[in-house]
């Protein structure tokens, strides 16, 4: 079974609550990371320009260095992770930063297939696109040989989803409705009865197809969707985030696919 | 007489794999705004599209006054605008259990 991701993110939120209080990110306890909460840490620290302390862990603390410096322009593929690259705005680039994480994971070939895999990456990225109106948004990525999962987190500075849909005039209840129903029903801001699948059909095939987990923060809310085994059952939690403490501002989408994962047939969930 | 013609090579154009709404629309606007009149689109080399390609492209490619035919599609792509083409009314996707936690 995936370990799920939302402890990843309360990591994130504990790391940010020592720093309000002490000016810094003290990352001196680390002795794990991954990009559930590295991506956040990177993006708040690049907008809030403090500082943070690395972790004694050298390895710990040399792969966070890794992560936020690595060079990604000669485009060549990397071994086992895609460090924090940013998203370009609308310029024709977006395709080109799909193609390196599509190489990266070496087409999604252990993940359910290229079709498969290639729709959910696309999809997660062209939804930042369509909806949020970010200023800053990026990606990360890590394969993890020994757990045997990939995991991949976007994240941006925009509008959230539940902002998003209240700007279309949609009523959603709070942040975590306006997750579950862009999960689980497809609701689009872009009102459309052509829009809305592409993150409903997303999610199916992360869990039920890939057995795999999502986990989406957005603004005050936070819904994480987990195939969970030895029960076969897909699991919904979520999470109402009081106060700013755990809050986002922008959404982050993460997620872990196991691998090898068995094909998925894409059009089985397209419908 | 010529009919003023162009081909397009979607994999060169815009990339192997198409992915985003964007790149649809911004070669929709490309076609529109080109003097000629029929447009070959060529997805030799192309991997994949995406779902929100595949809707954006259709819808373009409804409105547009254009003749535009496309040669060398992948039998994976052909399958994503078929599915676009002909959706189905969304299905709800049912979960077996939900919990909700105030943080």
């Amino acid at each position: 079974m995936i370990p799920d991701l939302w402890r990843e993110y309360e990591r994130f939120c504990s790391i940010r609550r020592g720093a309000s209080a002490a000016g810094v990110f003290d990352l001196s306890d680390l002795d794990w990371i991954s990009p559930t909460t590295l991506l956040p840490l990177g993006s708040f620290l690049l907008s809030s320009k403090m500082r943070y302390v690395p972790p004694r862990d050298q390895a710990v603390a040399g792969y966070i260095s890794t992560m936020f410096s690595a060079d990604t322009a000669s485009g060549e593929l990397l071994k086992s992770y895609v460090p924090l690259v940013r998203l370009p705005r609308r310029n024709g680039e977006e395709d080109r930063v799909l193609g390196l994480i599509y190489r990266f994971h070496d087409h999604g070939r252990s993940y359910g297939g290229e079709n498969a895999f290639k729709y959910l990456i696309a999809e997660m990225v062209d939804n930042i696109y369509q909806h949020s109106r970010f200023s800053n948004a990026f990606v990360m990525a890590q394969r993890y040989e020994k757990k045997g999962f990939v995991e991949v987190a976007i994240i941006d500075d925009g509008i959230t989803i539940g902002g998003s849909l209240r700007g279309a005039g949609m009523r959603v209840d709070d942040d975590v409705d306006a997750i579950a129903r862009i999960l689980r029903e497809g609701i689009s801001a872009k009102g459309s009865d052509t829009r809305g699948y592409g993150i409903r059909s997303n999610a199916r095939m992360f869990t039920d197809g890939l057995k795999g987990v999502v986990l989406i923060v957005s603004g005050s809310g936070a819904v994480e969707l987990a195939f969970t085994m030895p029960e076969g059952v897909v699991r919904q939690n979520n999470y109402h985030l009081s106060g700013g403490s755990s809050s986002l501002q922008g959404t982050l989408v993460s997620v872990r696919i196991p691998f090898p994962s068995e094909r998925v047939n894409v059009h089985e969930y397209t419908a | 007489m010529n009919t003023p013609h162009k081909t397009i090579v979607l994999a060169a154009t815009i990339y192997e794999d198409l992915a985003l709404r964007d790149s649809a629309s911004r070669l929709f606007d490309q076609i529109e705004e080109a003097p000629e009149t029929h447009f070959s689109l060529d997805f030799a080399g192309v991997r994949s599209m995406s779902r929100s390609f595949a809707d954006e492209y259709i819808a373009r490619r409804a409105k547009s006054k254009k003749t535009i035919t496309e040669c060398n599609i992948p039998e994976s792509v052909a399958l994503m605008l078929e599915a676009v083409s002909h959706r189905s009314k969304k299905k709800g996707f049912k979960v077996d259990s939900v919990r909700t936690t105030i943080v």
